[in-house]
């Protein structure tokens, strides 16, 4: 029955045990695994048939992530950020000025490029000075205390439930436009993604890594091709331009010569700029994770965060520019998108072009699908550091099955599907949303930075300080520019909710705090302290059978002042039957006592008993309560769960103490010498056997 | 104490007076005190309704004991060298007289004298 071993390396044979008794006298050798078969439950075996079998602790170093694992793992969020920022920014241009946008993608695109740089220079330093655990949460928490970290962690936590939100929209939409027999059921597939990757990272980081590094890598390819190709095409000329006569485009705007250097244009141009700011959302992912990367880890990290970064730059820029010279425009719908009407253009027909454009299709839902991939990633482990901090519950610290943390992966997944049902998986209603709790993070963190470069004066603090103080700057203008142009689009939401879970994890974190404060006040005088000086110990009893007899066996064992059987009489003639019984048999030296239950509140009446036991305030009760274990998980629907309740009720008094005494049905029942084997048991036995004296 | 509170908050079940046939309960029930007003070496008759019942085990000296309530508490009644007394059963209301002392350090009447009321909301079971 044990067959399911926990696996070791170089897991044992399992001996054969011995059959019978052992041929001579003495203690025989310990079984393999335990002294009792214990067979797993129904629930186990189930999960390690879905997740694998469970990782040992010492595993956990080998669940580290090799660089271009960790690429896959923690860029996928950043790198996904390619396939839609350039349609972003010429979605909020192209209405307002019309083909003159084409002519402000690229700056607009360089812009953002240029705090990018800013963003990986700056956190090349959180990474070198917080090697062990990053993150905005830890830098700000060193440098500005425990409120401000929350707010940094607040907002990224944030964002990580609508990364995943909005990853896994964009990537239905992809979907669904392939496909359009499937755009009925867009929730639906969208909740069906989010369920998969939750299953792949409840399998671990390692595994999650290894599921979904492929598609990463076919998406670098695809647009590596297609910058290739599209750059090759441009420089030779025979780039095609789009006209602009496409029905569904979005509305051209009137370019008005002159209107974009007024006052009109430049808030076009933030906004723009704003809509972009969404690419480079993910870059704090690596240094959120760099306990996952293989040591030296703070190396790794940052080389994997300089590959993300210059990977997304290059990708970004050139598909900028591609659209800017093809003078290709969103659609009012979505689809097809931007990166789409490119791959189209840029391969133009044939069998050759029409293959590469499917491919480019296929990477791209892939990688959009997947950037929720680095959200799992990192969403549990920052609810960790909250949760480590008593500003989470503390389920959160908890490492499951397989050395994730489980409950951060299931509530993420919960909080992005609540999301996605909300918002019906429609794209454009989640992007205004985001982007402006990321910004807030990167401004703390990098401000953190800056304070950490002037009070340690480590050496080269000068150029740290410079590189983290104008990343500093520039998070804030962009986080402003965010918060003021979308504001009116969605971006209130996150304004007013971040500081709402603020208060929230506040008061939580009070709530902890008093509990430890009180739980660890004094325990060594607490625990020396004299005892009460009475012990009364109460067995409930219903019927007089081997149940109640196993009980009070069992409460023989615990040398009371003061033992005594309860029967709560909510059936008097029962009741008297019990007595008949009791008396009849004649337990010795064990009273039964009767107490009235005229309003059939066992629960209730049982309180009522032990709060007069302990009225006297130097009592300690212990109440018993025998209870059928079952063998087979439905036999516990025949009967009620009135003991349980008995025993949450009574252990809300102070000094009232439960336990429970199991009777196992169906397992051979105790014999007075336990050398004999089972099968060596009378076949029956009087009815109180179980409960005969002791003595 | 958490435990004030707690029972501060407990609900009296509403049980029906006992109704004679002749109406002369009034009668009988003249001079009885709240059990609450029971004190320590005082003369005390009250009304109360069998709460709880102990059945002793045949090894110990024979008593029947049983706590008996009414609404404002409870107090112990011990009949020594009886183990049942037909008609006291849980539920049975009943007046009490007697001399109150105290029995194993709680307060209580030992073989007090005792009036049954006809069984009200319940009626007995035959012992």
């Amino acid at each position: 029955m044990l067959s399911q071993q926990v696996p070791t390396p170089g897991a044992r044979e399992p001996q054969a045990r011995p059959a019978g008794p052992a041929p001579a006298a003495g203690p025989r050798p310990l079984p393999p695994g335990r002294g009792l078969e214990i067979p797993e439950d129904a629930r186990y075996r189930l999960k390690r048939t879905l997740l694998g079998e469970p990782l040992t602790n010492d595993q956990l170093a080998h669940e580290r992530l090799g660089k271009p694992t960790a690429l896959a793992v923690f860029a996928s969020d950043n790198l996904s950020s390619s396939a839609y920022a350039t349609e972003e920014i010429l979605r909020v241009l192209v209405p307002a000025v019309g083909v003159a946008a084409f002519a402000l993608v690229v700056p607009i695109t360089v812009a953002l490029l240029v705090v990018l740089g800013f963003l990986i220079l700056s956190y090349r330093q959180t990474i070198k000075a917080y090697p062990t655990a990053g993150g905005a949460y830890i830098v700000t928490r060193d440098n500005f205390g425990l409120l401000p970290a929350q707010v940094a962690g607040v907002a990224l936590l944030t964002d990580y439930v609508l990364t995943v939100s909005v990853s896994v929209a964009a990537g239905t939409a992809a979907l669904t436009s392939a496909f359009s027999a499937l755009s009925p059921y867009t929730v639906e597939v969208s909740l069906l993604f989010i369920a998969v990757i939750a299953y792949g990272n409840l399998r671990g980081v390692k595994e999650s890594g290894r599921i979904f590094a492929a598609p990463t890598y076919f998406f670098l390819c695809n647009m590596i091709l297609l910058l290739v190709v599209g750059v090759a095409r441009m420089l030779l000329g025979h780039l095609p331009v789009e006209s602009a006569t496409h029905p569904g485009l979005v509305h051209f705007g009137s370019a008005a010569d002159g209107a974009l250097f007024a006052g009109a244009g430049i808030d076009v141009v933030l906004h723009a700029f704003a809509s972009g700011g969404a690419a480079v959302t993910g870059v704090e992912a690596i240094s959120n994770g760099v306990p996952a990367f293989r040591p030296p880890e703070w190396r790794n990290a940052r080389e994997t965060l300089v590959v993300m970064g210059s990977l997304l730059g290059a990708m970004f820029l050139g598909l900028s520019v591609l659209a800017a010279r093809m003078h290709v425009a969103p659609f009012e719908r979505g689809t097809p998108t931007v990166i789409s009407q490119v791959g189209k253009l840029v391969y133009g027909g044939g069998i050759a072009g029409t293959a590469m454009y499917l491919a480019l299709q296929a990477g791209t839902m892939l990688i959009l699908v997947l950037a929720a991939n680095t959200s799992f990633a990192d969403f549990p482990r920052l609810a960790s550091f909250h949760a480590g901090d008593n500003f989470m519950p503390k389920q959160l610290t908890k490492r499951g099955h397989r050395l994730v943390f489980s409950n951060g992966i299931i509530s993420l997944a919960i909080a992005s599907a609540v999301l996605v049902v909300v918002t019906q998986a429609k794209v454009d209603r989640l992007i205004p949303l985001y982007a402006i709790g990321v910004f807030t993070s990167f401004t703390l963190s990098q401000a953190g930075m800056a304070r950490h470069h002037i009070t340690r004066k480590e050496p080269g603090w000068r150029s740290g300080l410079f590189v983290n103080g104008t990343g500093a700057v520039l998070s804030l203008v962009v986080d402003v520019i965010i918060g003021v142009t979308k504001f009116t689009h969605g971006a209130w939401v996150i304004i007013v909710l971040v500081p709402v879970f603020v208060a929230a994890l506040v008061r939580l974190n009070r709530q902890y705090e008093s509990e430890a404060t009180e739980l660890a006040g004094d325990a060594r005088a607490a625990a020396e302290a004299p005892s009460l000086r009475r012990h009364v110990v109460l067995v409930l009893v219903e019927d007089l059978d081997r149940s109640a007899a196993r009980a009070i066996q069992y409460a023989r064992t615990l040398a009371p002042d003061e033992l005594r059987a309860l029967h709560m009489a909510v059936d008097l003639p029962r009741a008297e039957a019990l007595t008949e019984e009791w008396q009849r048999l004649g337990l010795s030296r064990l009273p039964l006592e009767l107490v009235d239950c005229p309003d059939r509140r066992l629960t209730r009446g049982v309180l009522e008993v032990v709060a007069e036991v302990l009225a006297d305030g130097r009592t300690e009760v212990s109440v018993l309560i025998p209870r059928l274990a079952h063998r087979r998980f439905w036999h516990r629907f025949l009967h009620d769960r009135t003991g349980d309740a008995i025993a949450t009720a009574v252990s809300r008094l102070p000094y009232a103490n439960v336990t429970f005494v199991p009777y196992h049905l169906g397992a051979q029942p105790p014999t007075k010498e336990p050398d004999h084997g089972p099968d060596q048991l009378p076949p029956s036995q009087p009815a109180d056997s179980g409960a005969g004296p002791p003595d | 104490m958490a435990l004030t509170s707690f029972r501060h908050r407990s609900l009296p079940i509403p049980v029906p007076a006992p109704q004679t046939e002749e109406g002369d309960l009034d009668a009988l029930t003249d001079g009885c005190v709240p059990i609450a007003d029971v004190s320590w070496r005082q003369a005390a008759r009250f009304v109360g309704r069998v709460r709880s019942l102990r059945v002793q085990p045949w090894a110990d000296v024979a008593t029947l004991e049983c706590t008996l309530v009414d609404d404002t508490g409870g107090v112990t009644v011990v009949f020594l060298g009886r183990r049942r007394i037909p008609g006291i059963t849980l539920g049975r209301s009943m007046i009490v007289e007697g001399m109150a002392g105290a029995h194993h350090g709680k307060l209580a009447l030992l073989n007090p004298d005792y009036t049954l009321l006809p069984p009200a909301f319940r009626s007995a079971p035959a012992t």
